[in-house]
Parts: C-alpha cells; sequence; structure tokens
C-alpha cells in the first residue's frame, strides 16, 4: 500500500478515481467522527454527520483550494455541519444508543456499568472547551500524533499539546469526582 | 496516573469492526455515486481541469515573455548592423562613414 499524500489523493478523485475517495476515506472518516463527537456529544449523531460531511467534501471537492489540506478542510466541514446538527437536535435529549457500542457480554451489571462509563467520558467530554475536546479525542481516541493534529487542523504543536495536557486534567478530575460520590 | 499518560477512550470507540465497515461501505456507496455523476458531467470535468491548464499557462507565459524580449533585442540589433552595412555601401569603400555617421545612424532608431 502506498502512502500517499492528501494532495496527490485530491487531484485523483479529481480525475475520478474510486480508488482515491476510498483512501481517503480510510484516512479520514473516523476522525470525522471524533470531531464531529466532540461538537455533538451523541455518538450516533457523530456518525451521520462525519459520512455526510465526507460525501459532501468529495461532491465539492473542485472548493478545496489547497488539496495538501484536505483533511482541515474537511474537518472543518464536519464542524460546521456538527453545529447544525446540534442545534437543531438543541430540544431533543440524547442518548441514542448505537448498537455497535453495546457490550457484547452477557451479564446485565456490566453492561449497566459500561454504559454509565461511556456516559460519563461523553459528560467529561461536554464540560471541556470544543478544540480541547477535539484534540484530545483525535489524540487519545484516533490516535493521531501532535504533530499530525497540528499539521491537519492547523494549529500550532504548542497548541496541541497545550490543549490536550489540559484536556486530559480536566477530564480526570471530572471523572475522579464522579467516581468518589 | 499522570496528564501526559493517554485517556482510555476506548467506550467512544465504533468497537465492532462488522459495523465500522458497514460505514464505510455505506459512505463509499454514496462516494460512488458522486464519482460517476462526476465522470458524465463534462462542466464537472472542464472545472477539474480548469486548475492545471490556468497554472500550465501561467508556465508558459512566465517562459514566453522573457524569450520574446530576448527575440525582440536580437531583431533590434540585426536592424541595427543591417543600417550600418548599407549605409557604407551607399558611401562606397573610397569613402568610409564618419564618427558622426555612425553616431547618426544610431540615434536613428532611438528618435521618433
Amino acid at each position: 500500500m502506498t502512502d500517499e499524500s492528501d494532495a496527490e489523493l485530491v487531484a485523483g478523485l479529481r480525475r475520478g478515481s474510486r480508488e482515491a475517495a476510498a483512501r481517503l476515506a480510510e484516512r479520514y472518516l473516523r476522525p470525522s467522527r471524533a470531531v464531529a463527537l466532540a461538537i455533538t456529544g451523541d455518538v450516533a449523531d457523530a456518525e451521520d454527520v462525519a459520512q455526510d460531511a465526507f460525501v459532501y467534501a468529495i461532491e465539492r471537492i473542485d472548493d478545496c483550494r489547497h488539496p495538501g489540506s484536505f483533511g482541515g478542510w474537511l474537518m472543518q466541514i464536519v464542524r460546521n455541519r456538527s453545529r447544525n446538527r446540534r442545534r437543531d437536535r438543541k430540544a431533543r435529549r440524547h442518548v441514542a444508543l448505537d448498537e455497535s457500542l453495546l457490550p457484547d457480554g452477557p451479564s446485565p451489571e456490566r453492561d449497566a456499568e459500561r454504559e454509565q462509563l461511556r456516559a460519563r467520558l461523553l459528560a467529561a467530554l461536554a464540560r471541556l472547551p470544543e478544540d480541547r475536546r477535539e484534540v484530545v479525542l483525535l489524540h487519545d481516541l484516533e490516535g493521531w500524533t501532535h504533530r499530525e493534529i497540528a499539521q491537519r487542523l492547523d494549529l500550532p504543536q504548542g497548541t496541541v499539546r497545550s490543549h490536550l495536557h489540559y484536556a486530559r486534567r480536566a477530564m480526570r478530575a471530572q471523572l475522579r469526582e464522579w467516581a468518589e460520590e | 496516573m499522570t496528564d501526559e499518560e493517554r485517556l482510555d477512550l476506548s467506550l467512544l470507540d465504533p468497537r465492532d469492526p462488522e459495523h465500522w465497515q458497514r460505514v464505510m461501505a455505506a459512505t463509499l456507496g454514496r462516494v460512488d455515486a458522486v464519482i460517476a455523476r462526476r465522470v458524465q458531467d463534462p462542466f464537472t470535468a472542464i472545472a477539474a481541469w480548469t486548475r492545471p491548464l490556468l497554472i500550465a499557462a501561467g508556465f508558459a507565459l512566465a517562459l514566453l515573455v522573457p524569450v520574446e524580449f530576448v527575440l525582440e533585442t536580437r531583431e533590434s540589433d540585426t536592424e541595427r548592423v543591417e543600417r550600418l552595412v548599407s549605409m557604407s555601401a551607399d558611401r562606397g569603400y573610397a569613402d568610409p562613414p564618419s564618427g558622426a555617421d555612425f553616431l547618426r545612424a544610431l540615434s536613428a532608431e532611438e528618435g521618433p
């Protein structure tokens, strides 16, 4: 498998290459979901938004003025759509459960425990500023490096490290507090 | 546990690989439809080639303008030599042009 740059994949896509689109999806669909989750706070919404935003980006690929920064451009689309989704559903209380997130084990106690922990993680995330949520999800959930986040979100690396540090500290403190209640 | 250690966010992960494969497949199915429309639409195809064509035209201009300038300069040198040769021929070998004649001939190029 070759490691084409975003610019090469975008060029391929503009020529109608399905393979280029598939490579971009492999590279960016999960991170798009993470960024959407950072904003919507809802797993099912995040998945829908990530898909819609990716397809929209492919439709509008000629508007991507800097193909080498496809990731950053896509993430901005994801953010805009996530905010729209959050606004549209503000009145609606989640949690809409994604089947894939339901535990596999047979124990109802364990299921409930995991579900409670997942809800707490989402709640702790929701208390962070949006940019910190994005960084912590992209780093700790998606496994992006500081450098990748900095490049693709167009942020200084120092800012990424700082966001990550404060996000982790705040989340740990919050989760610890809830655990002690 | 320090703030430099990774948080365990695996509960937020789409842990079921089959589920994620379905999401990918559904997304790529929609993308396929977009690409098919794109390939069939001549305006989109033209739009896709507009940027590389403009870049190529820019390069061509950047190359041709200096070449044209050099050619123009060479042409005027040639004309100048022809003028001097013609003047010498008119005067005849026995009566070579004076320095003033040369200067007049050269300044005639720069005049109106």
